[in-house]
């Protein structure tokens, strides 16, 4: 069972802006620790997220890695609810290793935006 | 008391005194060696010794003296410490002299250490007076960080001249003493 020892530090990330749809403009929701003169590669796991849906009517979001335009899915995409705050935990997420840029899309907006925010555990 | 002399580099215990009072330690500083009699000692809490301030991301600040370490003569610290924000830190000791020099790496803390080490054994140094250690700090991350902060926690020790004759037993082994090591030490040689 994982204890408070076992976790590595966390750290919240931007609020960052879902402006449009699709792959081709996928935004980093966290990036990845990576100066030049660090020690050591980093990485990060999210454990939690909050979207809020600003009005697209509803949509799903994408969380992958790669650059806008071929991000790649690294877990099931996530339902929103229009005008909603939309919560996920540590307990409801996937537990996957993010060694690049978290990339982030909706499909569609309709006439609004979402936000994204996530807060993610630092390994390294 | 012979066991004191390793007892710091133990793994995984908590913090304890590297001396208590009346015992003799030998204070090695990066250009001296000598001997003093430990007179009183007392705890510090753990308490943010310095903020080395803003990092914009992928930034390394200047080196910084940790000026809050400095004790008053005749007296030296035992130190444990972690950073506070998401900082990558080198510690040098005296400035001029990197601590934790690999041949290829000088070893960095960041708050990793706070999981891998919870009882922060790892991170013990001792200082000698006002001979203070000085960091770097970078920010590894990203984005920007409002401040680096460091906490430390440790003891402070007075300390006296040894006798005469006491001196005479210390240097010729009849005399247990603990040494402690008081700065970095430079690498080189086969």
């Amino acid at each position: 069972m994982l204890t408070e020892l076992d976790r590595n530090y966390w750290v919240v990330g931007p609020v960052v802006n879902m402006a449009a749809a699709g792959n081709a403009n996928a935004v980093a929701a966290y990036r990845v620790s990576n100066s030049a003169l660090q020690n050591g590669v980093k990485s990060f796991k999210v454990k939690k997220m909050m979207i809020r849906d600003n009005g697209t009517g509803g949509t799903f979001v994408n969380v992958g890695i790669g650059a806008a335009g071929a991000v790649v899915n690294v877990m099931p995409t996530f339902q929103t609810v229009t005008a909603m705050d939309n919560e996920w935990t540590e307990v409801e997420i996937p537990d996957y290793e993010f060694f690049g840029d978290m990339m982030v899309y909706p499909n569609a907006v309709g006439a609004s935006t979402l936000d994204i925010q996530v807060t993610v555990e630092e390994i390294g | 008391m012979q066991d004191l002399m390793l007892r710091a580099y133990k793994a995984s215990i908590a913090m304890e005194p590297i001396a208590l009072r009346d015992y003799y330690v030998k204070i090695i500083t990066y250009q001296q060696e000598f001997f003093r009699k430990v007179t009183f000692y007392e705890i510090l809490p753990p308490f943010q010794g310095v903020n080395v301030g803003a990092l914009g991301a992928g930034v390394q600040s200047a080196k910084t003296q940790i000026t809050n370490l400095d004790l008053w003569d005749n007296e030296f610290g035992q130190w444990r410490w972690y950073p506070l924000d998401n900082v990558q830190v080198r510690l040098f000791l005296p400035s001029g002299v990197g601590k934790w020099q690999l041949k290829n790496l000088q070893v960095p803390l960041d708050r990793s250490i706070l999981y891998r080490d919870p009882t922060l054994v790892t991170t013990e140094f001792f200082s000698w007076e006002d001979q203070r250690p000085s960091v770097e700090c970078l920010n590894f991350t990203d984005y920007a960080l409002l401040a680096s902060r460091i906490v430390f926690t440790g003891y402070r020790f007075h300390t006296e001249n040894v006798t005469a004759d006491k001196l005479a037993q210390l240097k010729n082994g009849t005399q247990v003493y603990t040494p402690v090591q008081c700065s970095g030490m430079a690498g080189g040689g086969d």
